[in-house]
């Protein structure tokens, strides 16, 4: 049984790897992997030189401002991506039926369709993004001990948040087509607005910014951006673990509602419906 | 007897017809179209916020996130569109048709200027409503001509950018995908680009949303008229006929490049 679905795995994982990267060769792939996410960031540095008329630069909110556009933008990348492997699946390629009565666990085969996008291309834009803004943009990140301690236990915690919101998302898509691109615009637009991925939610007006402290990326961002421009220290108990459990509860639900939202498109005949192409 | 101005006329007309009657019939998506990116925006303006920024930036973004949209709309429904049609199987219907495959595509930008310009107009209201951005009442009719001069340009580099989705799949999706932010970033959507070095001031003034929302800024914000911009203003109308040109010219060289490759109408690429 594990044997099968890490095979099933291993071969979803190829097939996502060759889907991301055959149409063009390596060379290319990588620079294309990277330019995207680095001008996405270098708009937020001249942002913050216009706002500041070309002035002093303040390291620590440029970094504030850059390490939470990078991890978004990596976060937001990979659940982007996992709703267009359903897409693509589904309505392009037409083969999401043969998937689904394939013997392999239809949830491994998602996870493993989009793990290379998510360890290959977000991960290494991602590194790239923080060295472009560390050793060109001047941007101060000021790893000790303590906060990569932090970093570390953050990491795996974020990450099973975002694995469960992409599987919910990836749910969404089995029964929908017509509005889930606005639905991911949506949540996405809603996380970046309220989620203090580029500012505090202070700044927000009184009437809204609550509702930053029940939107989990504002956790979730925080947990890996304070770790990394220096002010670990400052982050509580009660936050990280308010964090997990915002983690806990999307994977819980994400799994549930993948198998759900299957069982559900397989009543209404919408797994394999084709309306976009 | 169908004349040769009716093969250029009516193609252009059903095909502007069917986006905008397609795009406009249910109320709910034309309202999460125009709402949403709003969402994204505003982030924006509260960043400008956390910066202390001047207030004249959040107008910055509005006239900005109102190009933007033009931008997305020229790279994924015009420049893009040839890519759906061959997917969709109907690339072999326009190509064996007498249509005018130019005419086809005007008919496209028409009809993306028609759907992009109701949800824009939600973009501009949030940002003088919500965020309070002055636009001069004066101004706006000159602001128009110069931001209908831009689209024209817009949408005329969007049907040179459709040529290559004749030979190309993937590989052309993927240059649109990755043409949105290097392009945001280079033609200064959210600030100016006088914070640009020169050389990259005169790169990013080979795209027309550049000029254009460099002279709406200052037309706004600064007092400007097209008088005074008219180096601006000119660069921008002959940009129009020579992307157009270079449209056909590439539309044609592309069939025939594409036809003799075997790719035109090959799916899945």
């Amino acid at each position: 049984m594990a044997i099968e679905g890490w095979r099933g795995f291993k071969a979803a994982v190829w097939l996502g790897w060759q889907i991301d990267s055959n149409w063009t060769d390596i060379f290319l792939f990588s620079l294309y992997t990277i330019i995207k996410p680095v001008f996405g960031m270098l708009t937020f540095a001249f942002m913050y030189l216009a706002a500041t008329a070309g002035g002093p630069i303040d390291p620590e909110k440029l970094a504030y401002i850059l390490v939470g556009s990078s991890l978004f933008t990596y976060a937001g990348n990979a659940i982007w991506n996992s709703f267009f492997a359903v897409h693509e699946d589904k309505e392009h390629y037409m083969t999401i039926r043969y998937l689904n009565i394939a013997p392999s666990n239809f949830t491994l085969y998602y996870l493993g369709r989009i793990t290379p996008s998510v360890l290959f291309s977000s991960t290494i834009s991602l590194i790239i993004n923080l060295a472009v803004g560390v050793f060109l943009l001047g941007m101060k990140v000021d790893p000790t001990s303590q906060t990569t301690a932090y970093l570390l236990v953050s990491i795996p915690i974020v990450a099973l948040g975002i694995i469960g919101y992409a599987l919910m998302v990836v749910g969404v898509s089995f029964f929908t087509t017509r509005y889930l691109w606005s639905l991911v615009d949506g949540l996405t637009g809603l996380s970046f607005l309220l989620g203090g991925v580029l500012y505090p939610p202070t700044v927000l007006p009184p009437a809204i910014k609550w509702i930053s402290q029940i939107v989990p990326w504002y956790y979730w961002i925080e947990m890996l951006r304070s770790p990394i421009i220096g002010s670990g220290a400052g982050l509580t108990l009660s936050f990280i673990l308010l964090g997990a459990a915002f983690s806990a509860a999307f994977l819980v639900l994400g799994i549930w509602f993948f198998n759900w939202s299957v069982n559900r498109a397989k009543r209404d005949g919408t797994l394999d419906m084709v309306i976009s192409w | 007897m169908t004349s040769k101005l009716d093969l250029i006329i009516k193609p252009a007309f059903s095909r502007a017809y069917i986006r905008i009657v397609m795009g406009n019939r249910v109320w709910a998506e034309v309202l999460t179209d125009s709402m949403l990116p709003v969402l994204s925006l505003a982030a924006y303006v509260y960043t400008y916020y956390f910066l202390g920024a001047s207030s004249q930036y959040v107008g910055f973004v509005i006239l900005g996130g109102a190009m933007l949209a033009f931008w997305s709309n020229v790279l994924w429904s015009v420049g893009s569109q040839l890519y759906w049609e061959k997917e969709d199987g109907n690339l072999e219907t326009f190509f064996i048709s007498p249509a005018s495959k130019m005419s086809l595509l005007t008919g496209m930008a028409f009809g993306g200027v028609v759907n992009t310009a109701l949800r824009v107009i939600v973009t501009i209201a949030v940002g003088v409503i919500v965020f309070g951005v002055h636009f001069d009442p004066s101004q706006i009719p000159e602001a128009l001509s110069v931001f209908g001069l831009t689209v024209i340009d817009l949408y005329a580099l969007g049907m040179v950018f459709s040529s290559l989705y004749l030979l190309y799949g993937r590989e052309a999706w993927h240059i649109s995908n990755l043409l949105t932010e290097p392009v945001s970033f280079i033609s200064g959507l959210y600030y100016p680009i006088q914070f640009f070095p020169f050389w990259l001031q005169a790169l990013a003034s080979l795209i027309p949303m550049t000029l254009g929302l460099d002279i709406l800024r200052r037309m706004f914000f600064n007092g400007s008229t097209i008088l005074s911009e008219s180096l601006e203003v000119g660069v921008l109308a002959i940009m129009a006929p020579v992307l157009i040109l270079l449209a056909k010219f590439a539309l044609d060289y592309m069939e025939q490049f594409s036809k003799r490759e075997g790719r035109l109408t090959l799916r899945w690429q």
